[in-house]
């Protein structure tokens, strides 16, 4: 089933074919939670916030934008809310920052020497630390056009700025991330 | 200044262009060329790359269970929905509400509750005993509120309706300017023209209609936007940046 059928007839009530949007959106939404949020368990009861709020929404939803880019704009306030709540003020950030394998290099990888396994650790550790030190503003614009893929179209759509805002905001978190590695010492 | 204005010129334009994939194909091997060649340029390229590969890492799944979890909070989500209206339900008086009770202004404020308290008992009462009284001959009948047959244009009162639980509620909004006001909500599953305001005064526009009891979820639409009741006693954030305003019957 097409999501514009899953859409219709979770529109109607249809639990289970709002289970099937679900399905197909979980792992982006959760991504973009996680990485905000840093904590797993934090992050799995946001998204469900957010699943929830769009179930009860989802009336209201017309379409006039895509289903994930609604969806994306919900994740985006309920971390906002969450930022402002006094849970997230206690909250431990503990989030395991174990590298993915191979996940470092990218288009220009030149190669990993045996050496680079601890080095591709550290860097792992340092994009958290990155992440972690870049405003919500701008970690959130990074992530929807780094780890969602999003345009500076639908960026803007999801943040509700100007196209070129949403531009602005995801260099500037580059350039944030480019200082934060010059800080801990990398030669960036 | 605006905050969000590029303050920073510490990183080459092109790291920026070739990430974004706006580089044409030759200027984009002509950086990779002069990537090779610089250390720092290329590093840069390879923290952003290595951040991006980072950020997506596989391990960012939700949890296999996740979609059954949904589901059941919503099941819990819309339970405690349904006990909260009917507590509502419980608590509020059969009433009979002005028809220009304006929701933002509690259309049943007017209506003393140590009064409605009474009513409610004695409409109980009335309906437990009323069947015996009248048995024996005590009691005529038990009269029901009657609504207005043309209460719209009547102006007079509009009323519950206890036999099928609504309530006939009026909405104002103030548009001075609008050429068309629509109300959308959950009980008329957002439509966005189902419910045409009427132009009643200069800036005023209203609409009755009848609606269930319970708490209801609505917006206006002036002139095809989407505009909160500004005035409403409770607003609900509608998860994509506006309010929904509120209305408990």
């Amino acid at each position: 089933m097409s999501e514009r059928e899953l859409l219709s007839r979770a529109q109607h009530g249809d639990k289970i074919a709002y289970g099937g949007l679900v399905k197909l959106h979980q792992d982006a939404i959760f991504g973009l939670v996680l990485r905000q949020v840093q904590d797993r368990l934090t992050a799995e009861e946001l998204t469900q916030d957010v699943f929830v709020k769009a179930f009860r929404n989802l009336g209201s939803f017309r379409g006039d934008s895509k289903f994930s880019t609604w969806l994306y704009r919900i994740a985006v306030n309920v971390c906002y809310d969450y930022r402002g709540s006094s849970k997230a003020r206690f909250k431990k950030e503990e989030v395991n920052i174990e590298p993915e394998p191979g996940v470092f290099l990218g288009r220009v990888d030149l190669g990993r020497r045996p050496d680079e396994e601890i080095a591709t650790k550290e860097m792992a550790m340092a994009f958290q630390n990155c992440l972690d030190r870049l405003e919500p503003n701008y970690r959130e614009a990074f992530l929807l056009r780094h780890q969602q893929g999003l345009s500076y179209d639908a960026i803007a759509e999801v943040l509700e700025i100007s196209r070129s805002n949403a531009k602005v905001r995801v260099h500037r978190a580059r350039e944030m991330i480019l200082e934060t590695m010059r800080k801990m010492g990398h030669d960036v | 200044m605006s905050k969000d204005k590029d303050q920073s010129q510490n990183i080459d334009p092109r790291v920026h262009l070739y990430l974004d994939g706006e580089l044409s194909s030759s200027d984009a091997a002509a950086f990779e060329e002069e990537l090779r060649a610089d250390a720092v340029l290329q590093n840069q390229v390879l923290v952003l790359r290595g951040m991006t590969n980072w950020s997506q890492a596989a391990r960012l799944e939700a949890p296999s269970s996740f979609m059954a979890q949904v589901l059941e909070a919503i099941e819990v989500d819309e339970a405690e929905e349904h006990d909260a209206e009917d507590k509502a339900a419980r608590v509020e008086t059969p009433q009979v509400l002005p028809l220009h009770a304006h929701p933002k202004k509690s259309g049943k404020s007017w209506f003393p509750l140590w009064l409605g308290g009474g009513l409610a008992a004695a409409a109980v009462l009335a309906l437990v005993l009323g069947p015996m009284l009248q048995d024996r001959g005590l009691l005529n009948r038990v009269e029901t509120p009657q609504v207005a047959e043309n209460s719209q244009s009547s102006g007079s009162v509009a009323s519950s309706d206890f036999a099928r639980n609504t309530i006939r509620y009026e909405f104002e909004f103030h548009a001075p300017d609008a050429e068309e006001v629509c109300l959308a909500g959950d009980f008329n599953q957002w439509k966005v023209c189902d419910a045409k305001l009427e132009r009643v005064g200069e800036n005023l526009w209203s609409i009755a209609l009848e609606l269930p009891r319970g708490q209801h979820e609505y917006m206006f639409v002036v002139d095809g936007q989407w505009k909160t009741d500004p005035g409403a006693s409770l607003h609900r954030d509608d998860g994509f940046g506006n309010k929904n305003a509120v209305l408990s019957l």
